[in-house]
């Protein structure tokens, strides 16, 4: 017999499952309600993969999950019209296979299909949304969303807002953050020569975190101007980062080899990733800017 | 108030689900935590030990089953996930007490050695062959990505779907 008083075992006291409720609202204003009543004892739930892994490595689940997937405008594709451009509505429970498999995301947003590629394996995709990849923070997809200036639509209980996608970011770490609703894309911008690249780094070929992963969407004229240009880069525990000043340090040039080595050291400046047990922050940046001026070497020759 | 005890007042009060399903063509009733693993239900619950446990984070595959023709990972999927879905488990690969011609492939191709991916491995196979009936061998690594083996370095394992696509190309 233990006395009732007595820790079980010795040390700490044990620590026992907390019974978690799971709540399928069919919209999204029921959604918001059920956070507000649970606060920080509830969490919403789309694919559920970052989830488990993380109950998997010892953090409990939340009292009360809140599960998207009931939600039926937040699944698929839509076409939209604005102002002439033509854009790709992905709603946030669409998963990254079928993001993956959607033809028009194959033809004009090439490097986002290349970086869900990247993303774990075959069958963590088919549960995984593009929503829980932007959710988490660090997903590898972010770095294609941010140079294919993607909108984040969302919800905050009255209203749909719409923001960048790092924006959005910022505001997850909020504790009434918007429900992230869709991913917009942007018809991307026509040139004589498109410059884009979406590559990840890990410690072995697939399925593996990623150490770097870097994008890029740009354009270059028939002069051999870089007339567009978008860079972004993330990995490990930081999140992602457009590089502002090495865009507009490559933005208007016809770039030649002395160029890289400036733009070499202006990623090394301009990116600031994370150190982890595995990774310091300066092999990162090491990492980031060998792949980054490689890929603008290939266009100089 | 002994150990045992303490652990039954707390478990008294943890929801369950009605959950209903298709397992291997049979329907399938239960009432299990909403959150429960699939891999522990079709396991523990319904002792189909085909499907197997290893990393519990979805980086193995070992738990690879089918819902609704996908391949998904038992081990990342929650009770309430699987509620009115279909699920097919190496067990319900095998007709007529006729083992499937992929794991006829894996035997005679030496796609295994101790035998714990393999459950996994055949799903994964069985998935990527009704999308892509003659795949390459990049379509293959890609397929079986999320799939680990730590025996047999994946020569055998590639050679038996290889050797599955050369059939489906014949036939066709």
């Amino acid at each position: 017999m233990v006395n009732e008083h007595e820790p079980l075992m010795s040390g700490k006291p044990p620590t026992l499952p907390v019974p978690t409720k799971v709540w399928r609202p069919s919209d999204l204003s029921e959604a918001w309600e059920v956070k507000r009543q649970y606060g920080t004892e509830a969490r919403y739930i789309t694919g559920g993969t970052l989830i488990q892994l993380q109950r998997e490595q010892g953090t409990p689940l939340a009292k009360h999950l809140i599960s998207l997937d009931k939600i039926n405008v937040l699944e698929g594709f839509d076409h939209l019209e604005d102002e002439g451009q033509f854009k790709l509505r992905i709603g946030a429970l669409t998963t990254l296979s079928d993001c993956h498999r959607n033809v028009f995301i194959e033809e004009y947003w090439p490097i986002l299909a290349e970086a869900i590629r990247h993303v774990a394996s075959p069958a963590v995709r088919n549960r995984a949304t593009i929503g829980g990849n932007v959710c988490y923070q660090v997903g590898d997809v972010i770095p294609a969303l941010m140079v294919l200036e993607a909108e984040a639509v969302s919800f905050d209980g009255t209203t749909y807002l719409s923001n960048d996608i790092a924006t959005y970011i910022q505001l997850i770490n909020g504790e009434d953050h918007p429900i992230l609703a869709s991913i917009s894309l942007p018809e991307p911008p026509v040139s004589a020569q498109v410059l884009s690249f979406f590559k990840k780094v890990g410690r072995r070929e697939a399925f593996i975190p990623s150490i770097v992963t870097v994008a890029c969407q740009g354009c270059i004229n028939e002069s051999g101007e870089v007339e567009y240009i978008r860079l972004a880069a993330g990995g490990g525990t930081a999140s992602p980062k457009r590089l502002y000043e090495c865009e507009r340090f490559v933005q208007n040039k016809v770039l030649i080899e002395e160029d890289l080595g400036r733009l070499y050291e202006m990623v090394l400046q301009e990116y600031v990733p994370a150190s982890d047990p595995f990774t310091t922050a300066d092999y990162r940046k090491t990492v980031a800017a060998n792949v980054i001026v490689s890929e603008f070497e290939k266009l100089i020759q | 108030m002994d150990k045992s005890d303490a652990v039954n007042v707390q478990t008294e009060n943890v929801p369950v689900i009605d959950l209903n399903l298709t397992i291997n063509e049979n329907p399938v009733k239960l009432q299990v935590e909403p959150t429960a693993r699939l891999v522990d239900i079709l396991r523990d619950e319904l002792q189909l030990t085909g499907t197997k446990i290893s990393c519990g984070i979805g980086r193995c595959g070992a738990c690879s089953v089918m819902i609704d023709g996908q391949l998904v990972n038992a081990c990342l999927t929650m009770a309430y996930q699987a509620d009115q879905t279909s699920i097919t488990t190496i067990e319900g690969v095998s007709r007529d007490q006729e083992i499937d011609p992929i794991q006829k492939a894996f035997l005679e191709e030496g796609g295994f050695q101790c035998g714990y991916c393999t459950p996994g491995m055949v799903m994964a196979v069985k998935v990527l062959l009704e999308e892509v009936p003659v795949p390459t061998e990049e379509d293959i690594k890609m397929a079986l990505s999320g799939n680990l083996c730590r025996c047999t370095g994946y020569g055998g394992i590639i050679r038996a779907v290889q050797r599955m696509a050369a059939e489906n190309s014949e036939v066709r």
